[in-house]
């Protein structure tokens, strides 16, 4: 561990700041903060983009150093690109069409264009450790490949025709660690990848905060949801959330059962709410603490989700003491739920009407669920375990 | 409604252990109850299916937990092969109409065959099931072989 002290090291991310969204893009910062509050070097080295939803050509900050929570960020400026082509061969992907070998150059070449970046990393490679999340941008497929054998990959892996393109089988084989959120994620790395024997693989989770507090009876009170049962979604509502599955599934469940049960969602995006509202209840963005009040109210908290690679709600509601639904096609959330024996899971309509019903029917015993679950974070995620987890895999990367 | 409990389960040794582990030993095993709704699902579907389904065991100690699930999804899936009718929509102007009602037609023609087969295939299924199903529930019974 004294081999630490003498390096720095360094996250890769295409975009960093305090309130960009994003599940991966919060845990990275709140990643970085805490390594550096428990005594490493630890430094953010990024690009200029304000966030995924920016245009990636665009230079929102200023490009040079500053501090973000007691971080140094060094931020390097991007080149334009050809958004146009880029969007067109995405578009291929995001329907899982294949792509041409040309095409493959197109999307990545026109994805992010940062040479400065590259440049740092190659003139200050001996200095670094340096730590590329996720997998899939320009950031960590052109930078990890100048000092392989000193870098991680943190991949935050789905089962998607991203993960698919034959771009990406170098970078698994060639970097020095991969550091993994879950056991089916190591899997998922395992059946498209087959690393190479000798690198190095631990699946280390994620941090989570768990000194917040939710106050059930106050946003009952606040909403109106005095003695209604509800069921509660948090996040971006959109397809790759799969939040359109939960509408359809609760609008059935809705006019079957004649539950007074509501569908409460909280989160940014638009979605297009069933005519006649079907005890469905769109509160939009709200507060924070408000969310966290939520999550101490629900019945219950489902993701519908089959992309994750963690999931940080799931850990939230557990940490409040509310069971999970989650998507029994989502491996990661699946292995989440067995392991903590903190909620059910839903594979089609009949699963998802029948286990909302087992919970609702009985809150005693979905308590002792989200206690279940409140367990497995507090022994498996609290930052003092991951920070340790993390030391470990850096110094086993100093080691030749 | 019982707690269900499971593997999980910590053997209660006295009652400072029972003491110290009280949430550990509480442990609700997730997979039973999971088991315990896959089972009312479909015996749900059963009763609603005429001339009724396979009975299926979806919970047991002999195989590994993805041969229940398997089991299980057939259960749900063995009937589920009827073919509908899709036809798409013309543009060519004047006798697009006409072409749609004769595409139409073709369509009916071969789903009439089709879904005989579907039928056939069900009884199939359902048998197929049933064996193994029965299988199962014999090896069930049977005590572990010992390893030589």
């Amino acid at each position: 561990m004294e081999a630490l002290a003498q390096v720095k090291i360094g996250f890769v991310t295409p975009w960093y700041g305090v309130d960009i969204p994003g599940g991966a893009e919060a845990a990275t910062r709140r990643t970085a903060e805490q390594l550096k509050q428990a005594g490493l070097d630890v430094e953010v080295l990024t690009t200029c983009i304000r966030d995924f939803y920016a245009d990636w050509g665009q230079n929102h900050y200023r490009a040079g150093l500053e501090t973000i929570n007691g971080v140094p960020v060094r931020r390097f400026p991007v080149e334009a690109r050809d958004r146009q082509a880029f969007d067109q061969v995405n578009w291929r992907l995001m329907h899982n069409l294949s792509l041409s070998p040309a095409q493959v150059q197109t999307y990545i070449e026109e994805m992010i264009r940062a040479p400065t970046l590259y440049d740092f990393i190659r003139e200050h490679a001996q200095e670094y450790l340096f730590l590329f999340i996720p997998y899939m941008f320009a950031t960590t497929y052109y930078g990890a490949r100048i000092a392989p054998g000193r870098s991680a990959l943190i991949p935050c892996l789905h089962d998607e025709s991203y993960a698919r393109l034959d771009l990406y089988q170098d970078l698994f084989h060639q970097v020095k660690a991969l550091i993994l959120h879950a056991d089916a994620e190591k899997e998922l790395v395992s059946d498209l990848f087959d690393p190479p024997p000798g690198q190095i693989q631990a699946v280390v989770g994620a941090g989570v905060d768990s000194d917040f507090h939710g106050d059930a009876g106050r946003f009952r009170q606040n909403y109106g949801l005095l003695d209604t049962p509800f069921v509660l979604y948090a996040g971006r509502r959109e397809p790759g959330k799969n939040t359109p599955l939960l509408l359809r599934y609760w609008q059935r469940y809705h006019q079957e059962s004649g539950s007074n049960a509501r569908l409460v969602l909280i989160g940014p995006g638009d979605i297009d709410l069933p005519a006649g509202q079907h005890g469905i209840i769109d509160l939009g963005f709200v507060p924070v603490q408000d969310k966290y009040d939520a999550f101490a109210a629900a019945d219950l908290f489902c993701l519908p989700s089959v992309h994750e690679s963690f999931s940080i709600v799931i850990m939230e509601s557990w940490l409040a003491g509310t069971p999970v639904l989650v998507n029994g096609h989502c491996a990661v959330t699946r292995e989440h739920c067995q392991k903590a024996n903190g909620g059910l899971y839903f594979t089609n309509y009949h699963e998802f009407a029948a286990t909302v019903d087992y919970l609702l029917a009985r809150p005693a015993l979905a308590r002792r669920l989200g206690a279940q679950g409140r367990r497995y974070v507090l022994d498996n995620f609290r930052w003092e375990i991951i920070v340790d987890k993390y030391k470990q895999v850096l110094a086993r990367m100093l080691t030749p | 409604m019982g707690v269900i409990l499971g593997p999980n389960r910590v053997t209660q040794i006295g009652k400072e252990a029972k003491m110290a582990n009280s949430e550990q030993e509480e442990q609700v095993d997730i997979e039973a109850i999971m088991q315990e709704i896959r089972e009312q699902i479909l015996a749900k579907k059963s009763a609603l299916a005429p001339g009724g389904a396979p009975a299926l065991r979806v919970r047991g100690e002999r195989f590994p937990p993805e041969f229940y699930e398997h089991l299980y999804h057939a259960g749900l899936a063995y009937d589920q092969i009827e073919v509908k009718q899709h036809v798409s929509r013309s543009s060519v102007p004047l006798v697009g109409p006409l072409l749609q009602w004769l595409r139409g037609k073709l369509h009916e023609l071969v789903l009439y065959y089709v879904n005989q087969l579907a039928v056939q295939q069900i009884a199939v299924n359902t048998h197929l099931l049933q064996a193994l199903n029965i299988l199962s529930e014999e090896l069930e019974k049977l005590p572990e072989v010992e390893e030589k």
